[in-house]
């Protein structure tokens, strides 16, 4: 920028100020050489005079011209303080000696602060040697132009291009330095940007994985980026100044070089193709390039710049997703499920061919559609797009497991609908995948096989016949309720029994029962021969009495098997087949009823102007259902004064659907013109105006379905009285005490009929009349006795017939104490047990109502009358053996007193006798004694023979009372329990024998494994001591003599043994060696009274064990006691 | 040491006299020298029970038998036990009855020792000899040692 307007320049005598071309070259030479000092700064030259004498002569004449305007201090000053380029002036000790105002501004200080100050202190100190260096070149007088750093008042950093010039003085020395400065600080910071930048898309090109090659107008490759090289598989650089063009498939360098030829040419600024490129190797690549032209600043071509990519990899790839689509189009087509994908407009994007057959199309037909394209009522349309909406923002699957679909070309079909979403490459949801599964064949299958399972199962329960299977070794496997109820089991106790438990008493025709391997199953699986309709009694505990049955069994077998693997039996309750029959007889009834009555009527109705219906026409059998003729119905109010109030409301109700738009088919009761209900079932349709949305009309038929309708109660009611008695018997199986048994069967009466009395009058066989015995509203005092024949339980007695009473309050026959006023409708039926009169049962309605008893109440009430009286019977019987079992009770205890008495004086005399017969015993031996001892002396040798054989008697004698006391003691003493310990015991006992045993004779070895025992000590330690004695008594004669005792347990029993290898016995004596008194050896050889092995036997036997034994004569003998635990 | 044992007189009671008799007798055998009465019934010990009660002479020692006449035994001894003045006089019962509520009772009602009679006649010397010594020579009884 120049300083000054170039119109003028400006000189004084101190120097010049001008542009650089205000001077020829060799005119500022001259004016150097005058001592001019001359500095450039861009295209102002500054001029300094030393001695303006000298030199403004010259001036004047080289400028030759005006132009040169002289200026004054004033404006040099101006001039100089407003430039654009900072001044300063340095004296020779390089101290400020002049700053403008350029420079404040550069460097922030104000010039008084600069003034006088060393120019080293505006300059950095790393900058500080080249100062030195150029202060040198300055004091010899060079003028120098240089770019220096200097520093801001702020100590940022400021860059300046600086032109110096030493300035001298007359005499030539050096006095100081002139400088200019200009702030390229700014053009610094730009250059350093330009160089980043520079440097940042060198390393991009180096980085870039794409090609860039820049080409020359001639066609030459000029640059290329590294990628470039690894595109082509060249060394670097390789391709620079090679023709681009060479590069190029052989075969499309036609259509490249026209392209390429076109940018060059300026026809083009860019363009972008696919091609194929040599490598360096041979092989080749699918490139895809986009080229520019770039121009230079005048605006000609300058470069040409292409970007080559490797698309090869891409190609492939959209290869197999083509291949891919068609291989998916393919399976997708061959499965037999609906598939569609639908995008967010509702249009198919994809389907394929079993769902576009079922829209009626094809799959190109389906793509880019909508469902109201293809015809779906509008309704329907947008639910579904709703639903895929739904699916879409959700991001969730729909599914429907189970729906009916209408297609235009598929008809109904049961469906799974599942509908998913579908997500694009950047994972937002766009599309909808829709799969339809058909579900009808499977539903059909599945439903049929579920059916025939159904029904089977349903007969099986439901039957009355009872039917039950059994596998040939004899396992239950199934049975149905109506078996378990003849045999009076549970279905758990029933499988879990076997035909050989006692429980399971079968009886043959005549009555015997069979043994198990006679019962009917058991023969069919021994035999394999079926058994049809015999008959059979079988014990019910329920019932407690046998029930009669006809029972067929027939094997099952395996094929080729001639043994059967099962038997399957069937039983007919006789009872219960009697009351099917006649069930069966009274539905084909109700069934012909049905069938013969078919008839209805159409009609059609419209609103008039006040919105009321008007009946148009009527078609049909119009007069048989309602009665009246079409004039005459609508004159009488039409439908709604046909219908039964009762059922007004479920006809506003289905006006109402009707006012929706909705189809009704409804059951209804209408008044006929007599009078008469008859309920009709009426299809209705309504008559919509699709412009206004209303309904305007309904049209619709009316069928007659009273008598089906009557038929389906008496069903209902059938069944219902049938439940009433089978609970009623269940209950009643139940009961025992009569009391309860009569409650219950009038509180059952009473719900059963839903009446407010009922009561039971019991016949008294004796005394020839009935007794009130309960009533839930008696009108007669509980206990009243009514003769035969009199009121109405009299009659109902004597006759043993229902009778019905509409009012028994005004009834002719009514008993004059009975206390009722208002209006009872009453029925009686006798209590019939096996043809024997029982009593009588009775309902009432009290009520000045209506209720009247029918026929059918009567029949009803028999039946339940004919439960109610075997019960009573059964309570009756139940009660009189109560009766006698107490009695029988009662004599066991009088039994149990006296045997007590009779023990207990038995006792008495035992012990009587012990004292009584010991007694003489000892006299005689006392005598005995003193005679031989006293008197020796008078006595021969025979006398003291015989004293000492009455000796030897008493002596036997006293052991035998002693014994027989033992045992009388044993058999009537109390057994107290408590811890044995058989070890200790054992040895005890051995103790006693201590002298015998200890000499070291006898061997005795014991087994003590069972070594606690809960039980009576008494009664063991009497039969462990004799059985022990016995041993060692009959082994002592034994050289060796071995007793082994052995004490082990079993399950529920102490086993003890004990062995001895002594003389033994003959097993024909086994029974009688633990009779009482019983002896096998002569007293002589072994001592004893025969009461030992009794006395055993008994004390075990009291404590519920048992004792034997096992000898053989001359080896020894084993003696076993089995002790419960 | 006793202080005169040869004066304790032993009071035999049981009914049967052949019994009396072969236990007099064995009293003999064992040289028994004290003097030993007897007396045939229950109601006889009652009667003399009156006179120790106003002061006769104690027995030294009683021999008593159950099944007695009129009064049985065991309420000979529960009278006896239960009178001050008697209750110390030691009473063995000797009998042949083996029965369990009359050893219990006879215990209970302060019985010295219940002995059930052998029908070993040696046996019973030899019984009725440590009996004997034991209560009469061999024991100090607590009034005679006051």
């Amino acid at each position: 920028m120049p300083i000054i307007n170039l119109s003028g320049s400006f000189y004084n005598e101190h120097g010049f100020l001008c542009n650089v071309n205000f001077f020829a070259d060799t005119k500022i030479e001259n004016l150097r050489q005058l001592g001019c000092c001359i500095t450039m700064s861009r295209n102002v030259l500054v001029g300094c005079f030393h001695g303006s004498e000298k030199l403004d002569k010259p001036m004047k004449e080289s400028t030759n011209n005006d132009h040169l305007t002289p200026f004054t201090d004033l404006r040099f000053q101006q001039l100089i303080e407003t430039a654009f380029e900072g001044i300063w002036t340095l004296d020779a000790d390089f101290c400020i000696s002049y700053v403008n105002q350029r420079i404040c501004e550069i460097l922030g200080y104000s010039k008084a602060e600069m003034i006088g100050r060393e120019l080293s202190e505006f300059m950095f100190a790393e900058d500080l040697a080249d100062h030195t260096e150029k202060r040198e070149k300055q004091k010899q007088g060079q003028t120098e132009r240089f770019e220096r750093r200097l520093k801001h008042k702020n100590g940022s950093e400021r860059w300046t291009l600086t032109s110096a010039t030493p300035v001298q003085d007359h005499n030539g020395n050096f006095s100081g330095v002139f400088s200019m400065i200009l702030d390229i600080s700014e053009q610094r910071e730009k250059e350093r940007q330009i160089n980043a930048s520079e440097i940042q898309i060198q390393e991009i090109l180096e980085v870039l994985h794409v090609g860039v090659i820049v080409i020359d107008e001639h066609g030459k490759i000029i640059f290329t980026n590294p990628h470039v090289d690894l595109m082509f598989k060249c060394d670097p650089q390789h391709l620079i100044g090679t023709p681009f063009i060479s590069h190029v498939h052989p075969h499309e360098r036609d259509m490249s070089q026209k392209a390429l030829h076109k940018l060059i040419n300026g026809k083009l600024v860019t363009t972008s193709y696919e091609s194929r490129y040599l490598c360096a190797d041979g092989s080749n690549f699918q490139g895809f390039l986009s080229g520019r032209r770039t121009l230079d600043a005048d605006g000609n071509f300058s470069s040409l710049v292409v970007v080559v990519s490797d698309i090869t990899k891409e190609k492939l790839a959209n290869r197999e997703i083509v291949e891919y689509k068609s291989f998916l189009e393919t399976v997708l087509d061959a499965i037999p499920s609906y598939v569609f994908v639908r995008d967010q407009d509702g249009r198919y994007r994809l389907t394929n061919k079993a769902f576009s057959e079922a829209m009626g199309t094809t799959p190109q037909d389906i793509i880019g559609k909508t469902n109201l394209d293809l015809g779906d009522p509008v309704w329907i349309a947008e639910h579904a797009k709703k639903e895929d909406l739904e699916v879409m923002q959700t991001g969730k699957d729909w599914t429907n497991p189970e729906i009916e679909i209408v297609f235009p070309n598929g008809g109904s079909r049961f469906v799974q609908f599942v509908k998913r979403p579908v997500y694009d490459s950047q994972g937002k949801i766009t599309n909808v995948l829709g799969v339809i599964t058909d579900l009808t064949e499977r539903r059909k299958a599945e439903g049929a096989l579920r059916e025939s399972e159904k029904k089977y199962r349903t007969l099986f329960e439901s039957m009355q016949q009872g039917v039950y299977y059994q596998l040939a070794d004899g396992l239950f496997i199934d049975v149905n309720p109506a078996a378990l109820e003849m045999l009076g089991l549970t279905r758990d106790e029933f499988l879990s029994r076997t035909n050989t438990h006692p429980g399971w008493t079968i009886l043959d025709e005549e009555g015997n029962t069979l043994p198990s391997d006679l019962h009917p199953s058991i023969v069919v699986i021994n035999t394999g021969k079926p058994i049809i309709e015999k008959f059979y009694g079988v014990y019910n505990f329920k019932r407690e009495r046998y029930v009669w049955m006809v029972v067929s069994a027939f094997p099952q077998f395996h094929e080729g098997e001639t043994r059967p693997y099962q038997v399957f039996v069937t039983m007919h309750d006789i009872t219960a087949e009697k009351l099917a029959e006649k069930e069966l007889s009274k539905r084909e009834e109700l069934y012909r009823l049905i069938s013969s009555v078919v008839s209805d009527y159409l009609f059609s109705t419209q609103f008039d102007q006040e919105n009321n219906l008007n009946l148009n026409w009527v078609a049909g059998a119009f007069e048989t259902i309602t009665g009246y003729s079409f004039a005459e119905y609508k004159e009488h109010g039409g439908w709604r004064a046909a219908v039964h109030p009762d059922d007004l409301e479920q006809d506003d109700h289905d006006l109402q659907q009707l006012r929706a738009n909705q189809k009704v088919i409804t059951e209804i009761r209408t008044i006929k013109k007599d009078g008469n209900i008859a309920w009709v079932r009426v299809y209705s349709q309504p008559i919509w105006d699709e412009e206004n949305n209303r309904l305007v009309g309904i049209n619709g038929g009316v069928q007659d379905i009273t008598e089906r309708k009557l038929a389906e109660d008496e069903i209902r009611q059938s069944a219902e009285d049938f439940a009433a008695l089978y609970e009623t018997a269940s209950d009643f199986s139940m009961q025992r005490d009569p009391y309860v048994i009569l409650r219950t069967i009038t509180d059952r009466a009473c719900s059963l009929f839903g009446v407010s009395n009922a009561f039971v009058c019991l016949y008294d066989p004796e005394q020839k009349d009935l007794e009130l015995r309960i009533s839930k509203q008696p009108i007669l005092p509980i206990g009243t006795h009514i003769k035969l024949g009199e009121g109405m339980a009299g009659i109902v007695a004597q006759t043993q017939k229902p009778v019905i009473i509409d009012d028994y309050s005004t009834w002719h026959g009514r008993l004059q104490q009975s206390d009722v006023s208002i209006f009872a409708a009453s029925l009686g039926v006798p209590m019939l047990y096996g043809g024997q009169l029982i009593g009588v049962l009775g309902v009432q309605e009290f009520h000045p109502n209506t209720h009247k008893f029918n026929k059918a109440d009567a029949h009803f009430l028999s039946l339940f009358a004919s439960q109610a009286a075997g019960a009573v019977y059964s309570a009756d019987l139940f009660e009189k053996i109560r009766q006698n079992a107490l009695e029988l009770e009662k004599r066991v205890d009088e039994r149990t007193k006296e045997i007590q008495i009779k023990n207990k004086e038995l006792e008495t005399f035992a012990y009587t006798v012990s004292h009584d017969l010991k007694a003489p015993l000892r006299s005689i031996s006392g005598y005995s004694t003193l005679l031989l001892e006293d008197h020796a002396d008078q006595l021969d040798e025979t006398a003291k023979a015989y004293l000492n054989n009455l000796l030897f008697a008493t002596e036997r004698m006293d052991k035998l009372i002693e014994d027989l006391l033992t045992y009388s003691h044993a058999e009537r003493r109390e057994i107290k329990k408590t811890f044995i310990d058989l070890n200790e015991l054992i040895n005890k006992i051995l103790a006693e024998h201590g002298p015998e045993l200890d000499q070291g004779r006898f061997t005795i070895e014991k087994v003590i494994l069972c070594k606690a025992l809960y039980s009576d000590s008494e009664a063991i330690t009497q039969a462990l001591r004799n059985v022990l004695d016995n041993a060692i008594k009959f082994s002592s004669e034994q050289p060796k003599p071995v007793i082994t005792i052995r004490c082990d347990s079993t399950e529920d029993h102490c086993l003890i043994s004990i062995k001895d290898n002594g003389i033994g016995f003959d097993m024909k004596f086994h029974d009688k060696i633990f009779e009482i008194f019983q002896r096998l050896h002569l007293s002589e050889e072994y001592p004893g009274t025969g009461v030992g092995l009794a006395l055993v036997r008994k004390a075990i036997e009291r404590i519920g064990g048992k004792v034997w034994a096992e000898s053989e004569i001359g080896k020894g003998s084993i003696f076993y006691l089995e002790i419960p635990l | 040491m006793t202080s005169d044992p040869q004066k304790l007189s032993v009071l035999l009671v049981e009914d049967n006299a052949m019994e009396a008799d072969l236990t007099l007798r064995a009293f003999t055998r064992i040289n028994f020298i004290n003097p030993v009465e007897i007396l045939r019934d229950g109601a006889a010990v009652l009667e003399l029970l009156e006179q120790w009660k106003t002061g006769a002479s104690l027995p030294g020692l009683i021999l008593l038998d159950i099944n007695l006449p009129k009064v049985t035994g065991l309420e000979v001894l529960r009278k006896i036990k239960s009178t001050t003045q008697t209750s110390n006089i030691p009473i063995v019962v000797l009998t042949s009855s083996t029965n369990e509520s009359d050893i219990k009772f006879a215990y209970e009602y302060g019985a010295n020792s219940y002995i059930i009679k052998p029908v070993d006649y040696d046996k019973f010397v030899e019984l009725v000899s440590t009996l004997c010594y034991y209560w009469t020579a061999l024991n100090v009884r607590p009034e005679l040692s006051r």
